[in-house]
C-alpha cells in the first residue's frame, strides 16, 4: 500500500519544516506548469510531492526527522544533482552489462535492458524522480524491493543483473544453452530466470565435488544428490548450499559482494524446492538435464 | 487540503469592478472564496498559487452581458466553470488561455448565457485539438 504523503506533511505540522516543504512543493508545481496554471489535479500534486520527498532522501515509510533543522532548497538541489549522477551511472552499468553478458538471445532480458536504456533518456529527475524508468520483464534471483524508488531501483536492478550475467559468463556458452534448452524449450520467449537452472546445477555439482562449469548432471549424480539431501531439514539443506556457495564463488573467481548476495539468494530459493522435490523422490525439476539440440560436445 | 486557497481582500475585487459599477460586499467575497474552495474540491484540484477570482473579475467586468445585480453570482458560476473546464480540457489550456476563451465565448456565441458557455469552449478546444492532430499528421 502506498504511504499517505499528506500524512507525512501533517507530521511536520506546527513546524517550519511543513512550511518549507510546502514552499518547495509550490515552487515545483509552478515550474511544472511553467507559470501557465495556478492549480493542478490533486494526483499530479501528490506525484510532485512524492518526487520531492524522494529527491530529498525521505523514505515515505520513515519519519521526516532527518530533515529537521536543514535548509531544504540546497538539499533538494544536491539531491537532484545526485539523481543525474545516478542516471549516468545507470547508463555506464548498461554498457558494461552489454559487454559482459553472454549473448544468449533471451527476449525478456533484451527487452528489459532496451527499455531501461530508452527510458533513462526520458527519466524526469526534476518532477517525477520517484518513478522507475523502464519496464522490467526479466526476473532477478533476488528481486529489488518495491519500496525502492526511481533511479535507485534501476541502479540496484542493474547491479544485481550484472552479477547474474557475470555468473553466467563463467560457463561455456554451449553448455549454458544446452541446460536452458533442457529447462524449457521456449526459454528465450519466456519470462524466466536464466540463473536459476544454471545456479542449481552448478551448486549441485559443487556439492558432489565435481567441476561446476560442466553443468551437466548425470542421473546417477542426481541420485547421489537425493541421497545426500533428502534426509535433511530445509534449513540444513540451505546451510549445505551456502557452504557450497563459498566454494563455487572461489572456483568461478567471483569476488564481488553482489556475486555472493546473488548466490545466497539462490540458495534460499532452492532449499525448500529441493526439499519438496526430494520428498517426492524426483530431483529432475531442480537439477535439470541438458536438452536438445545439444552441441557437438559430449555431456561430460 | 495541501494548500488553502489564498485569501483575497474584498476591496481588491471591488476595485476591479468599480469602473463598471460592479461591487462586492465582504460577505459576497467570502462566499466567492468558499465557492472557489468547493470547486477545487469537486474537480479534484489543488490551488498552489493565487486565487483565480481576481483574474476572472478583471476579465469579465467589462462584458456587456454582466448585470451589476448578478455580479457576485456570475463570478461564482464562472469560478465553478473555470475549474470544471480546466479538468475537462485536461489542463491543455493555460489559465490565461482558458479565461480568454471563456470571455470570447461569453461575449460571442453564448451571448451571456452561462448555460451555453461550457459547450462553446469545449467545442472550440476540440476544434483546436483536431486541427493540431491534423497538423501533426501532416
Amino acid at each position: 500500500m502506498k504511504p499517505d504523503l499528506t500524512c507525512i506533511l501533517s507530521e511536520a505540522e506546527n513546524t517550519d519544516l511543513r512550511a518549507e516543504l510546502l514552499s518547495l512543493l509550490r515552487m515545483q508545481a509552478a515550474a511544472y506548469t511553467q507559470g501557465d496554471s495556478q492549480s493542478l489535479p490533486a494526483e499530479v500534486m501528490l506525484e510532485l510531492l512524492a518526487s520531492l520527498l524522494y529527491t530529498l532522501g525521505v523514505d515515505p515509510a520513515q519519519p521526516l526527522a532527518p530533515l529537521f533543522g536543514k535548509d531544504l532548497r540546497p538539499l533538494y538541489e544536491s539531491g537532484y544533482q545526485a539523481l543525474l549522477h545516478k542516471t549516468e551511472q545507470a547508463r555506464s552499468l548498461i554498457l558494461a552489462l552489454c559487454r559482459e553478458a553472454p549473448p544468449l538471445g533471451c527476449i525478456s532480458l533484451n527487452d528489459t535492458v532496451r527499455s531501461i536504456l530508452s527510458s533513462l533518456e526520458r527519466y524526469d529527475a526534476r518532477f517525477f524522480a520517484h518513478r522507475v524508468p523502464g519496464d522490467i520483464d526479466y526476473q532477478l534471483i533476488e528481486p529489488v524491493p518495491e519500496s525502492v524508488q526511481g533511479i535507485d531501483y534501476i541502479l540496484l536492478y542493474l547491479l544485481r543483473l550484472r552479477a547474474e550475467m557475470r555468473f553466467l559468463a563463467r560457463f561455456p556458452q554451449h553448455r549454458l544453452l544446452a541446460l536452458l534448452d533442457g529447462a524449457s524449450p521456449g526459454w528465450r520467449e519466456e519470462i524466466v530466470s536464466l540463473c536459476l537452472p544454471v545456479g542449481a546445477n552448478a551448486l549441485g555439482l559443487t556439492l558432489l565435488g565435481e567441476d561446476p562449469r560442466r553443468l551437466h548432471i548425470r542421473e546417477s549424480e542426481r541420485q547421489a544428490l537425493w541421497a545426500m539431501l533428502s534426509p535433511l531439514h530445509p534449513l540444513d539443506i540451505e546451510n549445505r548450499l551456502m557452504r557450497a556457495c563459498t566454494s563455487l564463488l572461489d572456483t568461478l573467481h567471483l569476488r564481488e559482494g553482489q556475486d555472493a548476495d546473488m548466490l545466497n539468494a539462490l540458495c534460499r530459493d532452492l532449499a525448500p524446492r529441493i526439499k519438496t522435490a526430494a520428498d517426492a523422490g524426483d530431483l529432475s525439476h531442480v537439477f535439470g538435464a541438458f536438452g536438445v539440440p545439444a552441441t557437438s560436445c559430449s555431456p561430460d | 487540503m495541501l494548500f488553502p486557497v489564498p485569501k483575497i481582500e474584498s476591496s481588491a475585487l471591488s476595485e476591479t469592478g468599480a469602473p463598471f459599477g460592479l461591487t462586492l460586499s465582504p460577505a459576497q467575497t467570502a462566499a466567492l472564496q468558499k465557492t472557489e474552495e468547493q470547486s477545487l474540491e469537486r474537480t479534484g484540484r489543488v490551488c498552489f498559487g493565487a486565487s483565480i477570482l481576481p483574474r476572472l473579475a478583471a476579465a469579465f467586468a467589462g462584458s456587456p452581458h454582466i448585470q451589476p445585480c448578478d455580479w457576485a453570482d456570475t463570478l461564482g458560476e464562472m469560478t465553478e466553470l473555470f475549474y470544471a473546464l480546466k479538468s475537462d480540457t485536461e489542463d491543455r489550456l493555460s489559465d490565461d488561455e482558458l479565461i480568454a476563451r471563456m470571455v470570447r465565448a461569453f461575449d460571442g456565441p453564448a451571448q451571456g448565457a452561462l448555460s451555453l458557455l461550457a459547450d462553446c469552449i469545449l467545442d472550440e478546444s476540440l476544434l483546436t485539438e483536431n486541427v493540431q492532430e491534423e497538423d501533426d499528421e501532416a
